[in-house]
C-alpha cells in the first residue's frame, strides 16, 4: 500500500502503539514474563526456551493488544509458522492463507456483534473518518498485526538469548549493569537482523543506485541484514557490542512502512532479556552450541529450538 | 536551538519520543510527533540532536 492510502490506515493503527501506550503496557508484559519463568522453574531445568519463554510472550501480548483470544493460539500459530516457511508448497500456502483468513474474518464478525476496547474491537466502535473500515480491512489488519507481533519477537527473544550466552563478557556486563539493556536490544536489533531476506520493493520510476540503473518496475530487494553489517555505518560490524552507541539500524525497516510495533518490540525485549537472567542466573544451553537448529528455512530467522537449563 | 518538526511527513515511529521523552511526545489521535519543548535547555540539546538523526522519517529539525 502506498500514500496517500497508506498514510491513512498507518495513523489510525499508530496512535495503539506509541512510545508512551507502549510504556503503559510494561507492568503487564512483565506479569505475562513472570508468570512464565515461575512455570519454566516449577518445571525445572533443562526446558525448550522457545515453546516456554519465547513464543508464549509476545503471542499472548500481542493478542491482548488485539483483542484476539489466546486460546486460539494453535490455529493461527500453525497457520503462519506455514506461511513462514520456504519450503511450503503452494497447496500449503494456500490453505494456511485460506485458514487464518477465514479464522480473521470469523473474528471480526464476531468483534462487529459485541466490540471489546482491545485494537480491533476499539476501531470498529471509533471507525475511521477517512479510511474505509470493511470486514476485509478489518481482517486484514488483525492478520498482519497478529502475524508481525508474534513471530518476530519471539524469535528474537529465543535468538538474542542465544547470542547473548555465546558471548559471556557481554551477558555479563549486561547482568552487573541492568541499564545497558537498552543498548542491548538495538545492538541485539542490528546484529541479528532476523528479517533475513526484506524487504521487498518495487521501483516505480527509473532510477540510478551506486552506478546501477533500475527500471520502473524492477523488483529491488533491500537486504537489511547486509546493511546493518554496513562497516561505514557500524564499526566492526561482526562484533556483539552491546554498548554500542546507538545508530540507525534497520532491523525494523526504515522510512514510512518502518515497524509499526516497533516500541512494542523494544520494551517486550527489554523486560524479558532482563527478567530472564535475573531469574536464572546460571543459564546455560543444555546442548552444545552447533547442535541448536537454526531457522535457515524460514523467513525470519531464529532457534527451532533452544534447550537450556540453570 | 529551536525544533521544527514536520508532521505531515511524520509516521509516528516514536524514536523521538523514547529518546528524548522530555522534547517529544507522540499524539493520542494518530501517533505523530508532538513537540513539548521548541527550545530545548542546554541539558537536552544533546538528545534532540539523537532524535534528529535518528528519526526515520527525517521529520526533525533543529534551527
Amino acid at each position: 500500500m502506498d500514500p496517500p492510502e497508506h498514510t491513512r490506515y498507518r495513523r489510525m493503527l499508530t496512535r495503539y502503539f506509541t512510545v508512551r501506550r507502549m510504556r503503559e503496557l510494561a507492568p503487564r508484559i512483565e506479569q505475562v514474563v513472570s508468570e512464565h519463568l515461575d512455570a519454566m522453574e516449577r518445571g525445572g531445568p533443562p526446558a525448550d526456551l522457545v515453546p516456554a519463554f519465547a513464543r508464549p510472550i509476545p503471542s499472548l501480548v500481542i493478542c491482548e493488544l488485539l483483542g484476539v483470544p489466546y486460546e486460539d493460539k494453535t490455529t493461527f500459530q500453525r497457520c503462519t509458522s506455514t506461511l513462514l516457511r520456504l519450503d511450503a508448497s503452494e497447496e500449503a500456502i494456500a490453505a494456511a492463507r485460506d485458514e487464518l483468513w477465514q479464522y480473521m474474518l470469523d473474528l471480526v464478525a464476531a468483534k462487529r456483534q459485541h466490540p471489546d476496547d482491545a485494537l480491533l474491537g476499539s476501531l470498529i466502535q471509533t471507525g475511521a473518518a477517512d479510511a474505509a473500515l470493511t470486514d476485509e480491512r478489518l481482517a486484514g489488519i488483525g492478520q498482519l498485526l497478529l502475524a508481525a507481533g508474534h513471530e518476530t519477537t519471539a524469535n528474537m527473544l529465543a535468538l538474542g538469548t542465544y547470542a547473548l550466552l555465546g558471548h559471556p563478557d557481554q551477558l555479563c556486563a549486561l547482568r552487573q549493569e541492568a541499564d545497558l539493556v537498552d543498548t542491548a536490544v538495538e545492538e541485539l536489533l542490528r546484529y541479528l537482523t532476523i528479517v533475513q531476506f526484506g524487504t521487498v520493493r518495487v521501483a516505480r520510476e527509473d532510477v540510478e543506485f551506486a552506478g546501477r540503473c533500475i527500471r520502473a518496475g524492477d523488483t529491488v530487494v533491500a537486504s537489511l541484514a547486509a546493511a546493518d553489517r554496513d562497516p561505514v555505518q557500524f564499526p566492526e560490524p561482526d562484533e556483539l557490542d552491546l554498548a554500542r552507541p546507538a545508530s540507525q539500524h534497520v532491523a525494523f525497516g526504515h522510512g514510512i512502512h518502518q515497524c509499526l510495533g516497533q516500541q512494542l518490540a523494544r520494551v517486550e525485549m527489554k523486560v524479558a532479556y532482563s527478567a530472564l537472567f535475573r531469574r536464572f542466573p546460571a543459564l546455560r544451553l543444555a546442548v552444545r552450541s552447533d547442535e541448536v537448529p537454526m531457522r535457515d528455512d524460514m523467513f525470519i530467522y531464529g532457534v527451532h529450538r533452544l534447550p537450556v537449563t540453570w | 536551538m529551536r525544533i521544527e518538526v514536520d508532521r505531515d511527513r511524520c509516521r509516528g515511529a516514536g524514536q523521538c519520543a523514547l529518546i528524548a521523552p522530555e522534547l517529544f511526545d507522540q499524539s493520542d489521535d494518530d501517533g505523530t510527533v508532538v513537540v513539548l519543548d521548541e527550545q530545548p535547555p542546554p541539558d537536552l540539546r544533546e538528545q534532540a540532536r539523537r532524535a534528529a538523526a535518528l528519526c526515520p522519517n527525517s521529520v526533525i529539525r533543529l534551527v
